[in-house]
């Protein structure tokens, strides 16, 4: 995790966006469930899993696996959140959202995992040219999410998750 | 008629509309890659890859395997519909984002169905069907270069342990 004393600053500014975001546009709900996943995997705001999903939530990942109920989702994240490096940051390749003509929105992320610690202590840079470094490609995760409004809120009712096998955890 | 015509029928068809593709709205886009996928894997037409992906296309799939041109992703495509000679494709959401007139963002969701039923990187045929839990998502960038709209980054995740399990166990009778 990034030093989470020296931007907690950078959190508060998270949370506030997080807290008041009102998914008008695509690149709104892009934003915000960016900075939702740095809020609960970088900051460890592992209880803010409330804010989104819904008790039954289906997750359908990889390999025919499906996880179901929120327990299970707060199970997973913790024990993949115990297993992190301490200096593990997660890098957004990209995420973009789309709106349906229901209103609810998909919106799909790639991320990837980053330790500043193998690098020299160097930030994360992507080489001109590319939109990953070579070096990243192991762990990128897709994540696709449904977004819908059930009784005036708005929830994730559904996600999709492949990564490979040393991949960075998602949302 | 053979299902052979009709096969070539609709191979026709595809071939007609992705290139006479005239791509300004997002379900234009969706249309597009749901017919090259269709085109590539349901309809074996492997070749045309080289028409849909730019030449040095930056491609990953999972754990550091990373294409850097065309001909790696042919090969690629190659082998898998090689070990799964009956594969199909259902493609399940795209998601397209316009960043301006001449780029889009699009992810693809789908299931791949087949036996492995032909030779694989693994060995021999297994028999072994997909059912359906071979997820495979993608995360690409869709650009008009040259008045052609190509492909040129991709992250394409498979469910590589499905795979792997349904290409190296026991043989079932055929």
């Amino acid at each position: 995790m990034l030093n989470i004393s020296l931007n907690l600053e950078n959190r508060k500014r998270m949370e506030a966006y997080v807290d008041h975001c009102e998914l008008k546009t695509p690149e709104e709900v892009a934003r915000l469930f960016l900075e939702y996943t740095l809020l609960i995997w970088d900051y460890l705001l592992v209880g803010r899993i409330a804010d989104f999903y819904r008790d039954d939530i289906v997750m359908e990942h990889a390999n025919g696996l499906t996880i179901q109920g929120i327990q299970n989702v707060y199970a997973g994240t913790l024990s993949a959140v115990a297993a992190c490096p301490q200096d593990n940051e997660t890098i957004f390749v990209d995420i973009f959202a789309e709106k349906h003509p229901d209103g609810s929105y998909s919106f799909i992320q790639a991320t990837t995992a980053y330790r500043p610690s193998e690098h020299n202590g160097q930030p994360y840079q992507v080489p001109e040219g590319k939109i990953v470094p070579d070096g990243q490609n192991g762990s990128i995760g897709l994540c696709e999410c449904l977004v819908k409004q059930v009784d005036g809120k708005w929830k994730i009712v559904r996600e999709w998750l492949v990564r490979s096998a040393a991949g960075q955890p998602q949302t | 008629m053979d299902t052979t015509d009709i096969f070539a029928a609709e191979i026709q068809q595809l071939n007609d509309r992705v290139d006479h593709a005239d791509i300004r709205t997002n379900e234009d886009v969706r249309r597009f890659i749901s017919d090259i996928t269709k085109l590539i894997y349901d309809y074996k037409m492997i070749g045309r890859i080289y028409d849909f992906y730019l030449e040095d296309v930056e491609y990953h799939k999972q754990n550091k395997v990373i294409f850097t041109n065309v001909e790696d992703v042919v090969r690629n495509v190659a082998e898998f519909s090689a070990a799964f000679p009956n594969l199909k494709t259902h493609i399940e959401n795209i998601i397209v984002y316009k960043v301006h007139d001449d780029f889009y963002k699009v992810s693809k969701r789908l299931h791949y169905w087949g036996n492995n039923y032909g030779v694989s990187k693994y060995g021999p045929p297994t028999g072994k069907s997909l059912g359906n839990n071979c997820l495979s998502m993608s995360l690409l960038h869709l650009k008009r270069i040259g008045g052609q709209w190509k492909i040129t980054f991709e992250i394409n995740n498979d469910s590589e342990l499905w795979l792997e399990r349904v290409q190296t166990s026991a043989p079932a009778s055929l």
